[in-house]
């Protein structure tokens, strides 16, 4: 029901005051792509939204939606749409006429806005809510209504600003599974900013992970997973986190790269005749479909996914093992990935 | 607190404004002979006839309802827009604004009076209910202002960028998201700016010269001259002159629900 868009951003710059909250970033989002922007909180990441919605002016750079630059034009001519964090419904309009706002605002006709906010509603699943007040919902009604309202435009491109973070946890598996689907119905243009790099990895076709106003990397998940550009883009991504060490820890010549190994692929084994590198357990996590073992070595502490049915008390001697290939080296100094031959 | 404990503050506190008025009610019913009893014999409308012939307290009380009505719907009219503007638009220097318009509003009438009857008779607004509404606005906006500007503040940002996304333009947003949610702020504001308009007598009894211009503090200041024993009379005058603003106060207080923008955020 949309009609997908690309997006183009070029060298976006924006400040507050001295304060520089994006540097530079370029960025191009394709017909019907989802490219989550993901990044620690004050990286810059809902400046960019903000730029591209037209809610305030870059310093410098190009915002092109479809090929036209649109630096100039209010948000009204752009055709955007955005969900916002906190969802910012009008309290004083019924779920009805806030669907309808953006279309009434537009000048619409009359029955068009009706059969367009039946047709969402039923879509959304807000057909019994429509005329009820958004402070008689419940945190994911609202958070449908919000969707809602920017689908009921049929916008070129969807922005969405955290959507899922004011969800309880067991709400938001459920609603980012709902929204995966709706992204793939519409086949529209979706920009997804959040913090939480799971959302990331699974809602999105490519993610641009963002630190301090700049763009780190931009890829597919599994690229963003399997070969991080940056020491910072390797620890932004997978639960729990990589182990970043000097190479010394890993029992690896030492040199001005650090090493990253994800979770996984470190193994852990309580038979001392195994071989592999020594080191005791610090602190044993049982996930239920696994275990998360912290082990410590040479005075640094390493997470290994285990098998659920992995016991062992604090203190015991274990075994290391990994294959060297899995090995992610960064420079030291600059952070960036070391390609090994 | 329990309603019991909040009643047992709240009772005192409404007796102490309600009783002095209750009193000069009951006054205003007194029959004129009985005044020396300690309780009349009877009640009776005379006072409020004697205190309405001549239609000029009549004539007072509309005068006052026109001029602290168009006060206040001028005021808000040009505070919600600038409150707005301060509050979300960025304006360069509203701090400024909010500073100035406070210090304006701290100077002494009295000071203001010769050089503003100097202008209103330069502009031939002088003896006209026109020529009072004018300084009445100036004077109030400031506080309208404040009011405002704190009201459009503490509504969530992120309605406006909304409705802005949403295609209003910033004026768009401005009516139809902000202003109905600003309800409350504006009842509040304009009541004040109305009960300001009401009592002033400084102005008003410097401006005006015509008896049937009189607002009703002039009309009521002026009363004692034009009647024999008005005691019970100007009890009936004044009871009649504040009547129209305890019924505008309790309109407006219905309008006063807080609350209103209940679940437009999360919260």
């Amino acid at each position: 029901m949309s009609v997908a868009a690309r997006l183009e951003l070029e060298s976006l710059a924006k400040s507050y005051g001295a304060v520089p909250a994006l540097r530079g970033v370029s960025l191009s989002v394709g017909d019907g792509e989802l490219v989550a922007v993901v990044g620690p909180s004050g990286c810059g990441k809902s400046t960019l939204l903000s730029l591209v919605a037209g809610l305030e002016a870059p310093d410098a750079g190009v915002v092109r939606i479809d090929g036209r630059v649109v630096n100039d034009l209010s948000p009204r001519e752009r055709d955007v749409a955005m969900v916002f964090q906190s969802y910012a419904l009008y309290p004083h309009m019924t779920v009805r006429r806030n669907l309808a706002f953006p279309l009434a605002v537009a000048g619409r006709p009359r029955r068009e806005i009706a059969a367009r906010v039946e047709e969402v509603a039923a879509l959304l699943g807000l057909a019994p809510l429509l005329d009820r007040r958004p402070g008689a919902l419940s945190g994911g009604q609202r958070q449908r209504v919000a969707l809602g309202r920017a689908l009921v435009r049929r916008p070129k491109v969807f922005l969405l600003d955290e959507p899922l973070s004011n969800l309880d946890a067991a709400l938001r598996l459920g609603v980012r599974a709902e929204l995966k689907k709706l992204h793939e119905r519409l086949g529209a243009t979706f920009v997804y900013v959040t913090h939480d790099q799971a959302e990331a990895m699974t809602l999105a076709d490519r993610i641009a992970v963002l630190r301090d106003g700049a763009l780190e990397q931009l890829g597919t998940p599994r690229e963003i997973y399997g070969a991080p550009a940056t020491a910072f883009v390797a620890r932004f991504v997978g639960t729990p986190p990589v182990n970043l060490v000097a190479p010394e820890v890993l029992g690896l010549p030492a040199g001005p790269a650090d090493v990253a190994l994800r979770p996984e692929d470190l193994r852990v084994s309580r038979d001392a005749a195994a071989g592999g590198l020594e080191a005791q357990v610090w602190l044993v996590e049982p996930m239920g479909s696994e275990t998360w073992v912290t082990v410590e070595r040479a005075g640094a502490r390493l997470v290994a996914r285990c098998d659920a049915g992995f016991e062992a008390a604090p203190g015991a001697p274990v075994r290391l093992a990994f294959d060297p290939r899995r090995v992610h080296r960064f420079d030291r100094a600059t952070g960036r990935r070391v390609e090994t031959g | 607190m329990s309603p019991r404990s909040a009643w047992t503050i709240a009772l005192p506190y409404l007796a102490f404004f309600l009783l002095p008025l209750g009193w000069l009610a009951l006054t205003s019913f007194w029959p004129d002979a009985e005044l020396a009893r300690p309780l009349p014999s009877h009640l009776t409308l005379e006072n409020h006839a004697a205190a309405l012939s001549g239609g000029g307290l009549a004539r007072a009380v509309l005068n006052s309802l026109l001029v602290s009505g168009a006060t206040a719907a001028l005021a808000l009219a040009l505070a919600a827009p600038a409150a707005f503007a301060v509050a979300r638009l960025g304006v360069r220097g509203g701090r400024a604004l909010l500073g100035g318009a406070l210090a304006i509003s701290m100077f002494p009438p009295i000071a203001t009076a010769a050089p503003l009857y100097t202008a209103l008779r330069a502009a031939r607004l002088l003896d006209t209910l026109p020529g009072l509404v004018a300084p009445y606005t100036s004077f109030s906006v400031p506080l309208a202002l404040w009011l405002l500007t704190g009201t459009f503040r503490a509504l969530p940002v992120e309605l406006y960028r909304a409705a802005r996304v949403d295609g209003c333009t910033p004026l768009g947003a401005f009516r139809r998201v902000l202003l109905p949610l600003a309800a409350p702020g504006l009842a509040t504001a304009g009541l004040l700016v109305f009960v300001f308009a009401w009592n002033e007598l400084l102005y008003a009894v410097t401006f005006l010269t015509s008896p049937s211009r009189r607002t009703v503090p002039v009309a009521l200041a002026l009363f004692g001259g034009e009647f024999r024993d008005p005691f019970v009379v100007l009890a009936a005058a004044s009871t009649l002159a504040t009547a129209p603003v305890v019924a505008i106060a309790v309109l407006f207080q219905r309008r006063v629900v807080a609350g209103l923008t209940a679940g437009a955020v999360k919260g």
